[in-house]
């Protein structure tokens, strides 16, 4: 048999016939003769308007699995639709797939602690002999927390499995996002499918910002928070050099910070053998802070990026090459991808252009996009982290 | 290479060994410290999987301190990987780096590295070193190929060595602090030791300022330690010569001097913090020397002398007098009945007779006998239970003349009083003192069969709270009385206070316990020291009655009145023996007499008399009546009846504080029985004259 990824899309407003809608349009697309003898995953990707608990009746009335993983997002994008209002109801039915499900809750309380509490039962459940692990994270973006839990999980369960996600996000307006499993819903939760396969899986992620300011050494930060920069009041130096490197935004930094930002956010060097950035978005300034989403670690050197259609867009063939890669001659039959919602804020056309070339990779397999809130992912073949303004993107074979 | 590039991977490198630099040292924990430093290492430089290996101090084996990227990190980090010397045995040898860049089949095999061997692609061992010993191994694992350049090795090089001087410092802090733990337990011990020890102990520096004071130095001496700490010694232990009260100078230079412990004396008086003293025995003063032997101060030793053999001597004396007391109070007031009867006939007898008559001189000695005899009575009342002393204001120097110059007649013992003008009062009763001076002196008498002389001496002396005598603090009168006679030993010593303790054929043994009774009453204090051959000294404490301006008026009233008017008396008692003698001394000295057995008669009686227009001038009433209302019971009712009533009370008790009291309860007067027919009829007329 193998495995078989179908998507579907509903923009009905209630949250019940939505989910209806949306997991019909998927099963439609799957020979129903299939489901007996395979594991069934269902990813619900869902806007904030719609209340999870319709979400997840509607979906079990459809199809029997105790396999259902979502989480509130900014939007969500197929190989033809993006939409940020609606339901996307994604399938994955295999028999060559093991699905293991979780919901870690109070993640922002102590994410150390609970995200050692994940890698536990992963190691608990994962074989010892050598098969292909991909950990699938959606967690709740509360500033600082997702660091940690990558790091964590990274530190324990380290590069035996692969790790995606991305941040519950709500365009921008930052209101309460859930997420959930089954019938677990929660606020503040790390929501974590673990997929075992015997057949390749590829992730990578890239961005295409790039530096434009000298090095800035971060004298002063805790967690996502910078204090200073170059032992200065770190807004100030941030200020003083946009202000100087684009005239327009004079007036408005002060006011307008977040929007001045999308455009300039912070990069921290990969690697020494990188020419590539992890970046840092700024979300606000507070008392002459920069607030980031994600850690910036002290003493760490940064420096202010931008970027423009051609330079975003140039990173995405390299990317999906490297992908594709991964999977060595096995076909892509389907791709899950993380997408920032800031990035598709700056220019929908690049969205629609980078979802053509990712179809074009994939020969036309089904995509299960969403519009997320900080993205989970490793850059090249580094150790995963938790990126802003970029795309983490996995291919399934 | 184009320039734009050049710069940007020394930017890299510069911020990445700018930020991994700044980030070591920053925890005094190893385990976080190594954490960091690692977590930097593959983060900034790009590899997978890493560990730290750390040589434990104690078993000289590598133990993982830190993983990351591993599967299972924590159950590897938990493990003690001695086993796993990958790469060890070679770095041991060759000192250098081990760079990997290629992986054969074999290679790979060699890696125990738990699930991962076939991902790995390429590895550096790094040796920590400090001071070219190998302290630990940083490894570090890529899952490509070629990751580790010569630059990014000497990079990570130097940032090792950083890390090493950090793990070396944390390694001294460690145990340091296992040190200072070590030595805090240590002190912490010797500090409960110090002060739950029952010796007392004072510790100081060389200066002689106090550095440590336990909880029973801090009892004795009634310093606190937060006081005391810091002061110099003498002001804490301060001790002085009992004699001239002068400060002792306690060897303290000399000792710091010779460094060698001294012993300060015993039975020294201390002079505690609220000026009190105390009494102790010094053990020593040693000093204490420091690992260099050099002395760094003193440790003193001391203990408070508290007699146990005199306090528990004391304890049985009490319980002995005690049961003594119940036996004597039980047969004393029947005993005291019968004598009166005796001596009231006597004294009858005799006012009939002319005193050249024979049986006069007969009924004279009978007198005498009976006296004596009530004396002893009155000497066992005192044991009894309350036998409260009828005290007054009397001066003791005067008490003492009279009753030595009473024991001393016709003997060859000569006495000599050394007492101050000045000699202050005491406030007790005159004939229970005068017994006991009369019984010490009879004894010290009887102690010089061949002669002597007996000294007296009197001093007035103030009592702190901690005089060495169980008496609390306050003005007595010190009472010496020293004899030149056998002496006591020490042995016996401690029986003379016992009853019926006596050497004498015809002792009863009862005159110091009974002495010791009477000073035990006034709140005094009588002891004894005594050598055997030379003499005996017994010392009298008495409370001061300070009032000296009062006047003290002794009863000797002497004249004895004939002319006796017709006066009506009522007598009250319920034996027929006190009845009839009472009856008859009065009528034989002019009285009109009626009695009366118990309370109802008497009020009837007086009423009777009040109702016929003759109403009784005088009431006597016995106090106790058998199961039966008696004297002060009755009192209040011929009050209702008439508020001027004139009464006299009699007892054989002197043990109810009633007695003490009886003005207060309406009565004129108090007849002690037995009384003397003198007795009676002078109260009688003091009663009836005012
Ligand atoms: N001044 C003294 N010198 C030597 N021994 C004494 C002296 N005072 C008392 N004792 C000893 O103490 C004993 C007890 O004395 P205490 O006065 O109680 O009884 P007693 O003198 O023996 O008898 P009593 O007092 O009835 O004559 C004496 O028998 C005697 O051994
Ligand atoms: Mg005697």
């Amino acid at each position: 048999m193998g495995t078989y990824i179908s998507t579907g899309v509903s923009a009905l407003p209630d949250p019940y016939l939505a989910a209806n809608e949306g997991i019909r349009n998927a099963l439609t697309k799957i020979n129903p003769n299939l489901f007996d003898k395979a594991n069934k995953l269902v990813i619900s990707l869902i806007t904030q308007e719609y209340d999870p608990y319709w979400i997840l009746k509607g979906i079990k009335e459809n199809i029997d699995t105790s396999n259902i993983i979502g989480f509130t997002t900014a939007g969500f994008f197929t190989n033809d639709t993006i939409l940020t209002k609606g339901v996307l109801i994604a399938i994955i039915i295999s028999d060559e797939m093991e699905f293991f499900l979780n919901l870690e809750k109070n993640l922002s309380k102590d994410p150390k602690t609970v995200s050692y509490q994940l890698a536990k039962k992963i190691t608990e459940i994962l074989p010892v002999d050598d098969i292909n692990a991909l950990l699938i994270l959606m967690p709740d973006a509360i500033s600082s927390t997702v660091s940690v839990l990558v790091e964590t999980l990274y530190d324990f369960l380290g590069a035996k499995i692969k790790y995606v996600g991305g941040g519950s996000g709500d365009n921008l307006r930052f209101l309460k996002t859930f997420q959930f499993t089954n019938d677990e819903i929660a606020s503040d939760t790390v929501a974590s499918a673990l997929i075992l396969t015997h057949k390749p899986i590829g992730i990578s992620v890239y961005h295409g910002w790039q530096p434009i300011s000298p090095p800035f050494v971060v004298t002063k930060a805790k967690g996502n928070i910078i204090y200073e920069l170059d032992w200065q009041n770190a807004f100030d130096v941030y200020k003083d050099f946009i202000e100087n490197y684009d005239k327009n935004v004079i007036n408005y930094i002060h006011n307008e910070f977040a929007k001045t930002a999308i455009n300039y956010p912070l990069g921290i060097s990969l690697n020494t053998n990188s020419i590539n950035y992890i970046v840092r978005d700024l979300i606000k300034t507070i008392n002459g802070s920069l607030v980031c989403v994600g850690d910036v670690p002290e003493n760490s050197v940064i420096r202010i990026m931008t970027s423009n259609y051609a330079d975003l867009i140039s990173e995405v063939k390299p990317a999906l090459t490297y992908t594709k890669k991964q999977l060595y001659n096995n076909h892509p039959i389907g791709a899950l991808v993380f997408y920032c919602v800031s990035r598709y804020l700056l220019s929908k056309e690049l969205l629609l252009e980078e979802i053509s070339l990712i179809k074009e990779a994939l020969g036309n397999a089904p995509i299960i996009g969403c519009l997320s809130f900080g993205e989970i992912g490793s850059i090249e073949s580094s150790i995963p982290e938790y990126h802003n303004k970029s795309v983490a993107i996995c291919f399934f074979s | 290479m184009s320039r734009p590039y050049f710069i940007d991977q020394k930017i890299r490198d510069l911020s990445v060994m700018y930020e991994i630099i700044s980030s070591i040292g920053t925890s005094l924990d190893l385990k976080k410290e190594s954490d960091n430093f690692l977590s930097k290492v593959l983060k900034r430089f790009g590899y997978d999987i890493g560990s730290i290996m750390l040589k434990d101090n104690k078993t000289k084996l590598f133990k993982f301190i830190t993983a990351k990227g591993y599967f299972k990190t924590d159950e590897l980090i938990e493990k003690e990987y001695t086993f796993d010397k990958l790469g060890i045995d070679e770095i041991i040898l060759t000192k250098k780096t081990i760079i990997k860049n290629q992986l054969t089949y074999d290679e790979r095999k060699l890696i125990i590295l738990p699930y991962l061997q076939d991902k790995v692609n390429s590895y550096a061992f790094v040796p920590i070193f400090f001071e070219n010993e190998l302290i630990g191994l940083l490894r570090l694992f890529s899952l490509s190929k070629n990751s580790f350049s010569e630059r990014q090795i000497k990079m990570i090089e130097s940032l090792t060595a950083k890390f090493a001087k950090t793990i070396n410092h944390i390694h001294i802090m460690e145990s340091l602090k296992e040190t200072l733990n070590l030595f805090l337990d240590e002190k912490e011990k010797l500090f409960i030791t110090l002060q739950s020890i029952a010796d007392s102990v004072i510790t100081t520096d060389i200066f002689r300022k106090i550095t440590f004071i336990n909880r029973k130095a801090e009892e004795i001496t009634g310093w606190q330690s937060k006081e005391a700490l810091g002061k110099d010694l003498t002001e804490v232990f301060k001790i002085i010569d009992k004699k001239n009260e002068k400060n002792i100078e306690r060897g303290f230079e000399s000792l710091i001097k010779s460094g060698e412990p001294v012993s300060i004396g015993n039975n020294l008086t201390l002079i505690t913090k609220n000026k009190s003293k105390k009494i102790i025995s010094t053990g020593v003063c040693a000093p204490i020397k420091n690992r260099t032997g050099d002395i760094s101060g003193t440790v003193l030793i001391f203990n408070e002398i508290i007699d146990k053999e005199l306090r528990d001597s004391e304890f049985i004396r009490a319980k002995k007098l005690e049961s003594l007391g119940l036996l004597a109070g039980g047969i004393a007031h029947d005993f005291n009945n019968l004598l009166t009867a005796i001596l009231g006939n006597i004294g009858l007898a005799m006012v009939n007779l002319p005193p050249e008559h024979k049986t006069y001189s007969r009924l004279k000695e009978a007198e005498k006998a009976s006296l004596k005899a009530r004396d002893l009575v009155t000497q066992l009342l005192t044991f009894s239970k309350g036998g409260e002393p009828m005290k007054k204001i009397l001066s003791p120097s005067q008490l003492l003349q009279d009753t030595a110059n009473l024991v001393l007649l016709g003997s060859n013992v000569q006495c000599n009083f050394k007492i101050p003008n000045n000699l202050w009062h005491i406030y007790a009763d005159e004939g229970q003192i005068g017994q006991v001076f009369h019984n010490i002196l009879l004894n010290s008498c009887q102690a010089m069969p061949s002669g002597g002389i007996i000294e007296i001496k009197c001093e007035n002396i103030s009592l702190k709270t901690d005089s060495p005598f169980p008496l609390s603090a306050g003005q007595y009168v010190k009472i010496i009385i020293k004899d030149t006679g056998i002496g006591i030993s020490s042995e016996n010593l401690l029986k003379i206070f016992d009853p019926y303790y006596t050497t004498k054929p015809k002792g009863t043994g009862l005159g110091l316990s009974i002495a010791y009774a009477i000073i035990k009453k006034h709140e005094g204090y009588i002891t004894v020291n005594s050598t055997l051959g030379k003499g005996t000294e017994f010392t009298i404490y008495l409370p001061a009655y300070k009032k000296i301006s009062e006047e003290i008026t002794s009863h000797t009233a002497e004249q004895f009145t004939k002319n006796i008017k017709k006066l009506k008396i009522l007598v009250m008692d319920d034996e027929d023996l006190i009845l009839n003698f009472i009856e008859d001394a009065l009528k034989q000295l002019g009285y009109q007499v009626q009695c009366t057995k118990n309370s109802i008669e008497t009020i009837q009686a007086y009423n009777k008399a009040l109702n016929s227009g003759e109403p009784f001038d005088l009431v006597i009433l016995d106090y106790t009546i058998p199961g039966e209302a008696g004297g002060k019971e009755t009192i209040n009712k011929l009050l209702e009846i008439n508020p001027s009533l004139k009464a006299i009370i009699s007892s054989g008790y002197s043990d109810d504080p009633i007695i003490n009291e009886y003005k207060q309860v309406g009565f004129k007067g108090f007849l002690k029985k037995p009384y003397k027919i003198k007795e009676l009829l002078n109260t009688i007329e003091t009663i009836l004259s005012n």
